[in-house]
């Protein structure tokens, strides 16, 4: 008897101890979340995007791009890729304002992403035709994306001496609280946006005046 | 879960194939919106189900590795004990072997 109340409070201790131990190894620690968005080219890398090297695309110049998702969420995400089309006075998405470029969109494509999976979307496409005034201002561009028309009325206008353009890609996510698709993604407490440009410039002899 | 999440990117598809289908051709556009339906409400089911199992392997695991404790804390007295106890054996035999020296 004098034993067992001796050794009682070691029992006692010990058990405190290895209960504490048990908690922290079941808690998963808060780590961050987050998600990849890149663009690769036609041979899998980050350059050559443009045949021959050169940003200048006509008319019917096929382009062969491929841009991946990467979840690091944690969880099955909803993910949405905007893209959209710019000039050189777009504004961008602001890391810091949560906001996304004042472009026009051209298409967008959705698809649920489980954790720790790429989703990876071949982005084929081509200028199939546009309009331009004789001040150079764009009526009307056409794009080819994946065998889809997508017609963009009133596009962000260019000169007649260099039509710099770009497509922007944004990454957007299900927001289940506000049932709506939102830009970028939380972390915690903290909002993050992921988002690629990539810029162009367009021949404008190879389309109609 | 795998499965879960293919079957909700065929409902996206067919969410894509029905608002690019033609206003007027109301057969097939009946017939998709049903088969969305059918597949979330199976979607619907399936995920209660995963969602009920992968809360069970939780509770479980965690049972196991909270019961651990209380078997180890036991171990870890007994082993304490007899580590007392040789330690107190060792110290009465140190004792017994003391001479007593005239100086």
């Amino acid at each position: 008897m004098k034993t067992i109340h001796r050794l009682l409070p070691v029992f006692l201790s010990l058990l405190v101890l290895f209960e504490v131990i048990a908690y922290t190894t079941t808690i998963t620690p808060p780590s961050e979340k987050y998600l990849q968005l890149y663009v690769l080219s036609s041979n899998g890398t980050a350059n050559d995007y443009f045949p021959n090297n050169s940003p200048y695309v006509t008319v019917g110049q096929r382009m062969s791009w491929e841009f991946a998702v990467v979840n690091d969420m944690g969880f099955v995400q909803l993910v949405a890729i905007l893209v959209k089309l710019g000039n050189q006075s777009t504004v961008e998405p602001n890391d810091t304002l949560i906001s996304p470029a004042a472009a026009p969109l051209v298409t967008e494509f959705e698809q649920f992403v489980q954790a720790n999976e790429t989703w990876s979307i071949p982005f084929e496409w081509q200028v199939t035709n546009f309009t331009s005034a004789p001040d150079g201002r764009l009526h009307m561009i056409s794009l080819d994306i994946d065998n889809m028309t997508y017609v963009v009325q009133n596009p962000p206008s260019c000169s007649l001496t260099s039509c710099s353009l770009r497509l922007i890609f944004e990454l957007w996510t299900w927001n289940t609280d506000s049932a709506n698709f939102q830009i970028g993604w939380w972390n915690g407490e903290q909002r993050r946006i992921a988002w690629l440009q990539l810029w162009f410039d367009l021949a404008l002899n190879g389309g109609s005046k | 879960m795998h499965a879960l999440v293919r079957q909700l990117n065929s409902v996206l598809q067919m969410e894509n194939q029905l608002n690019n289908l033609p206003s007027e051709d109301t057969t097939m556009r009946v017939q998709l919106s049903n088969q969305i339906n059918g597949t979330l409400a199976l979607i619907d089911a399936q995920a209660t189900q995963v969602a009920a199992s992968a809360s069970t392997r939780t509770s479980m695991s965690h049972l196991i590795v909270y019961s651990f404790a209380p078997i180890a804390a036991a171990f870890g007295t007994i082993v304490y004990y007899y580590v007392v106890s040789l330690w107190r054996k060792y110290r009465i035999k140190r004792l017994f072997r003391m001479k007593v020296a005239l100086r």
